[in-house]
């Protein structure tokens, strides 16, 4: 499917990470040394930021939006919409953004939908958001945010060190004195769901006393199945195979060249993909910026945290790709300005 | 880049600790894991502009056996 916006932007964006800094000297238990510094060469992670116990992605999400509203300078009343989009939601029920709209204080006569949805889900999320704001007269408050430090085993060499934490803030809002382009475009592959899951914990497979049980593979990774479990190479095979082409393909649905757009703004989930794809698109790989030393893999939050440390180049260029993709599996694209986006400084919790 | 060189490069490149040759099985490898296939599959990119898959690592088992993957002709 193929999105086509004139006029309708992202004005603000605010991100808020955990203060809790998780080096790569925590998991020495589960590497050696050199497998260690493999995994910085290859992965890239040096760095990633784990929420304590008692910080929920509802309340990284709830910072990032309070401080927003505050720092844009917004009246609750403004909002007309708020989008929650995690993974890991503080209840089963209610939805989040419900929670979330009391919390903001925003008036009742809202739209509050939770969006789950992975790695793909920035750009899953914005296009939701920016179909919201074509209809309204209102702001959209996007909200993404994980906590995937909190559904892993750290005895899964697999999951473990790869995840962090982190939430986005964003206002999507209709300003027809710019009209400036906006695509997006969003593909499935649903035979492969079970490529990224928590096999225990929903209705196909209920909670019980075996959904606790610590299962091993044959390389003595251990996680039980309220855990994450990925098929590493599944995943990996699928980003190479799909990702560059479509991102050909949404540019030439927009009539762009690839020479046009200033920076290709990739979901970071690995260093090393994020070059190949560079290299499968015959683009320089300056044009691809990379944080994930920083934050690793945050999943739908990672472009937006992306955004927020590049945001001095990213005012002076007309044209961005995004690009998600993960769980699902599913990958989403979009061309975007952010011109006419104020990046507010990020906060911690 | 002949195949000595290669297999010299794909040896350094896996930071291994044994000498490897054409009949090594590279899943036999103590190095051998995910990020070892993300080392081979970018070094076999770089060095070929050939981008191996998740089948191509499945079937590759000796070092020859990947020469023959990339094609035994692109070696001079």
């Amino acid at each position: 499917m193929l999105q086509h916006f004139k006029g309708i932007h992202i004005t603000a964006l605010k991100t808020c990470v955990p203060s809790q800094v998780v080096s790569n000297a925590f998991f020495e238990e589960l590497l050696s040394p050199k497998e260690i510094k493999i995994f910085e060469k290859t992965v890239g992670i040096k760095n990633r930021r784990w929420a304590t116990d008692n910080i929920t992605a509802l309340d990284l999400g709830y910072e990032a939006a309070n401080s927003l509203l505050k720092e844009h300078d917004v009246a609750p009343s403004e909002v007309e919409c708020l989008i929650f989009l995690s993974q890991t939601p503080d209840y089963k029920i209610p939805f989040s953004s419900n929670i979330l709209q009391a919390k903001l204080n925003l008036p009742q006569n809202i739209l509050c939908l939770d969006v789950n949805a992975g790695c793909a889900g920035f750009v899953q999320g914005l296009g939701t958001a920016f179909s919201i704001a074509q209809t309204i007269k209102g702001k959209v408050l996007f909200v993404v945010a994980e906590t995937l430090s909190k559904i892993l085993s750290h005895k899964d060499r697999g999951t473990s060190m790869l995840f962090g934490d982190g939430a986005a803030a964003m206002l999507i809002e209709r300003n027809t004195d710019d009209v400036s382009e906006t695509y997006f475009q969003y593909f499935s592959d649903g035979n492969n769901a079970d490529a990224i899951m928590i096999p225990d914990g929903g209705y196909r497979n209920v909670t019980t006393s075996h959904s606790f049980e610590i299962e091993k593979d044959d390389k003595n990774n251990q996680k039980n199945r309220l855990q994450l479990a990925m098929d590493g190479a599944r995943v990996l095979d699928f980003t190479l195979r799909e990702v560059a082409p479509s991102i050909l393909q949404i540019l030439k649905q927009a009539n762009l060249d690839k020479e046009q757009i200033g920076a290709f703004l990739l979901h970071q989930s690995n260093q090393f993909i994020i070059k190949q794809i560079a290299a499968q698109l015959g683009v320089e790989a300056q044009k691809f910026p990379i944080n994930i030393d920083q934050f690793g893999n945050t999943s739908g939050v990672s472009i937006p945290l992306l955004i927020q440390s590049q945001a001095e180049n990213i005012k002076t260029l007309d044209k961005l790709i995004l690009s998600g993709y993960g769980s699902g599996l599913n990958w989403a694209n979009g061309i975007i300005s952010l011109k006419q986006t104020k990046i507010y400084p990020q906060i911690e919790l | 880049m002949n195949k000595a060189e290669f297999i010299k490069g794909l040896e350094e490149e896996l930071e291994l600790e044994i000498t490897l040759t054409a009949e090594t099985d590279l899943k036999g490898l103590d190095e051998w894991d995910s990020m070892a296939a993300m080392l081979l599959i970018g070094y076999v990119s770089n060095e070929f502009g050939l981008t191996l898959t998740a089948d191509d690592i499945k079937n590759i088992s000796t070092v020859q056996s990947l020469i023959e993957r990339i094609g035994v002709e692109k070696f001079n």
